[in-house]
């Protein structure tokens, strides 16, 4: 079908070839309506033929000039954008350098003014009023100075200054390793109590400000006690008295603090075996004269690298003996329902039920500030106690301890502290 | 800045009334070797190219859409096309051949989105660029036609509404068969090059064109019956 068509269109167009052109003949001769179709189709080709031609508006041209000239002008822009997308980056680099060398330089300066001075903040600030929890201090200025300087001994140096770089990397960390544990403060309330020192719950008067309650742990108690024994005798000012445990209770005149040291607020030589003896049977202890401050520089006194031992101070507010778990004493008033609670708080009142009692208690011992004195000696009108000292044994992690036969740092003890009261 | 000049190879109007079959040319090796300058980025050489075909792509374009303001913007947009798709020319066919294809895709992919009947019309063809009528012109054409042939004003008439019922005619065949009536009959295109535009074979082409003037017979049918009763 496809070929006859074609063939009748070559017939049509005239461009068949000869044989093709005597086919159709023949087939037309036949079918004269056939010759007819094409001659309608021949006379139709020369119709549309005739058609006249159309010019193109002359805007056309012109359209597309424009059209062509935009796209160069984008072509020559796009072209252009990166050489001046090149040049431009460099005021953004610069500008970028510039930033960094500033901040580098802002860093710089500060490490400078603030890095070499710059020391938190120390806590013997605004203590009058309440005395906040310590944790451990840092070193003081020289010992911290040699561990430093011994910290930054190069390895390449010679054998003995790499052993004395271990041994002080192994004493701070045997240092950071100790924990202080919290004294059993019913415990230390019990002791007080039973060996006359009242505890007074809201603001007694005199200014006073609230006693301090310093926790020692050792793990050399003695070499410790004789420190603080030390410390106590080279400041004016301070006396002592050691708290014996509930059981060597015997005579409360031997709880009681000895006449020649009550009798004398400030520590002399003369007395110095005796207070010593008191301090090494005890590992309790109370203080006049150790302000705030004073207890701080104990702290720090405390805490320089000893041979062989590691030690840890906490300074905080003596209040937590009064906030604790009530005594034995109070629980047997609260079992007795009906008792009287007596602690001999300014405020105490009949209890009517144990609730009540323990609710007086708390509040009276959580007031701003409370006292800690002689009440069973008021006629020595003593003034009130400053600060509580719990002595304990610090136990070694294994991983921490090191042979204590070997010095690990030469032992140095701050000069006395130039805060006097 | 280089412009589409070229007025130099401006086409001539070709002589009216279909007696001249052949469109102004430059001869194909010049016309490749300006396209291929062209795709050297020579651009003049495509403003000549452009001035050089643009009347008979429109005429072209017009005979297959029938609204002068869409053959008008399909003439433009072809040579936009050619522009950017230039480096695709690789001179195996003419220029115009090339040009005349990515335009008649063009238009029948119009004709197909708009899917109406077009109503072609030589007066009737819209409007210019800034919404003069065109009725102007094709008045002038018809005129030019008609004394170039001699014709009385009767005769001229006449012979303008041949051309209207044959525009008619050809603007209600099919797109398919509307183009190779076009290329064949009014671009005066041989096989080859309806094949190249068209990409078939040579067999199928003529079958094609055979069936679109079987088409265009059947629409112009009553109008020959008529003009033969007349005669």
């Amino acid at each position: 079908m496809e070929n006859i068509e074609a063939m009748l269109c070559a017939y049509v167009e005239g461009d068949l070839d000869a044989a093709g052109r005597a086919q159709i003949e023949k087939h037309l001769h036949d079918h004269p309506q056939h010759r007819k179709l094409l001659e309608e189709l021949t006379a139709m080709r020369e119709l549309v033929r005739g058609l006249p031609r159309a010019k193109a508006p002359m805007d056309v041209g012109d359209s597309l000039r424009q059209k062509v000239e935009r796209s160069m002008l984008l072509e020559d822009s796009a072209a252009a954008a990166p050489a001046r997308g090149r040049v431009n980056r460099w005021p953004q680099f610069f500008g970028i350098a510039a930033i960094f060398l500033l901040v580098a330089s802002l860093c710089f300066i500060l490490y400078k003014a603030l890095g070499p001075t710059w020391k938190p903040a120390v806590f013997t600030q605004n203590t009058g009023d309440r005395m906040p929890e310590m944790g451990p201090a840092e070193q003081p200025a020289a010992p911290e100075a040699d561990v430093q300087a011994l910290a930054a001994i190069p390895l390449t140096a010679g054998s003995d200054a790499i052993a004395q770089k271990a041994q002080v990397f192994v004493f701070q960390s045997r240092q950071a390793a100790l924990q202080v544990t919290q004294p059993d403060l019913p415990t230390i309330r019990r002791r007080l109590e039973n060996s006359g020192y009242g505890i007074h719950g809201g603001d007694v008067g005199g200014g006073s400000s609230a006693p301090v309650l310093v926790v020692v742990e050792s793990t050399d108690l003695s070499a410790t006690k004789a420190q603080i024994s030390r410390f106590f005798s080279g400041n004016a000012g301070i006396s002592w008295d050691a708290v014996p445990a509930v059981s060597g209770i015997k005579s409360e005149a031997a709880t009681l603090p000895s006449a020649a040291v009550s009798a004398k607020p400030t520590a002399t030589a003369g007395n110095l075996a005796d207070e010593k003896e008191a301090v090494e049977s005890s590992d309790l202890y109370v203080a006049r004269g150790l302000t705030p401050e004073r207890a701080d520089a104990l702290r720090q006194t405390l805490m320089v690298p000893r041979n062989g031992s590691a030690v840890q101070v906490t300074v905080q507010s003596a209040q937590s003996l009064a906030t604790t778990q009530p005594s034995a004493e109070i629980v047997k008033d609260i079992d007795a329902s009906k008792a009287q609670y007596s602690l001999r708080m300014p405020t105490s009142q009949p209890a009517e039920s144990g609730k009540l009692v323990v609710g007086t208690m708390l509040a009276a011992t959580t007031a701003p500030s409370f006292l800690l004195n002689d009440s069973r000696n008021p006629s020595q009108s003593l003034p009130p106690v400053d600060a509580v000292i719990v002595l304990q044994t610090a136990a070694v992690p294994a991983a921490a301890a090191v042979p204590a036969t070997q010095p690990i740092v030469t032992g140095q003890t701050l000069a006395s502290p130039s805060t006097q009261p | 800045m280089s412009g589409l000049s070229g007025a130099k190879y401006e086409a001539e109007f070709p002589s009216p009334g279909g007696t001249s079959r052949t469109p102004a040319t430059l001869g194909r090796d010049r016309e490749v070797a300006l396209l291929l300058k062209a795709r050297g980025g020579d651009r003049a050489a495509y403003g000549q190219i452009v001035v050089l075909y643009q009347d008979r792509l429109f005429n072209a374009l017009l005979r297959m859409v029938g609204e002068t303001e869409e053959a008008r913007e399909l003439t433009q947009e072809t040579f936009a096309r050619g522009l950017e798709k230039i480096d695709t020319f690789r001179g195996e066919a003419s220029p115009y051949t090339w040009l005349f294809r990515i335009g008649m895709n063009l238009a029948i992919s119009n004709l197909r989105r708009s899917q109406r009947v077009r109503f072609f019309s030589l007066d009737a063809g819209g409007h210019g660029g800034n919404g003069t009528p065109r009725r102007d012109q094709a008045a002038a054409l018809i005129d030019r036609v008609a004394s170039a042939k001699g014709d009385s004003p009767a005769q001229a008439a006449e012979r303008r509404e041949l051309h209207q019922v044959v525009l008619d005619a050809l603007g209600r065949v099919d797109a398919e068969y509307r183009a190779v009536l076009v290329m064949r009959d009014v671009e005066g295109f041989d096989y080859q090059q309806m094949a190249d535009v068209l990409a078939l074979p040579l067999g199928t082409l003529k079958s094609r064109l055979f069936r679109a003037r079987m088409a265009l017979k059947d629409e112009l049918g009553p109008y020959m019956a008529e003009r033969k009763m007349g005669k």
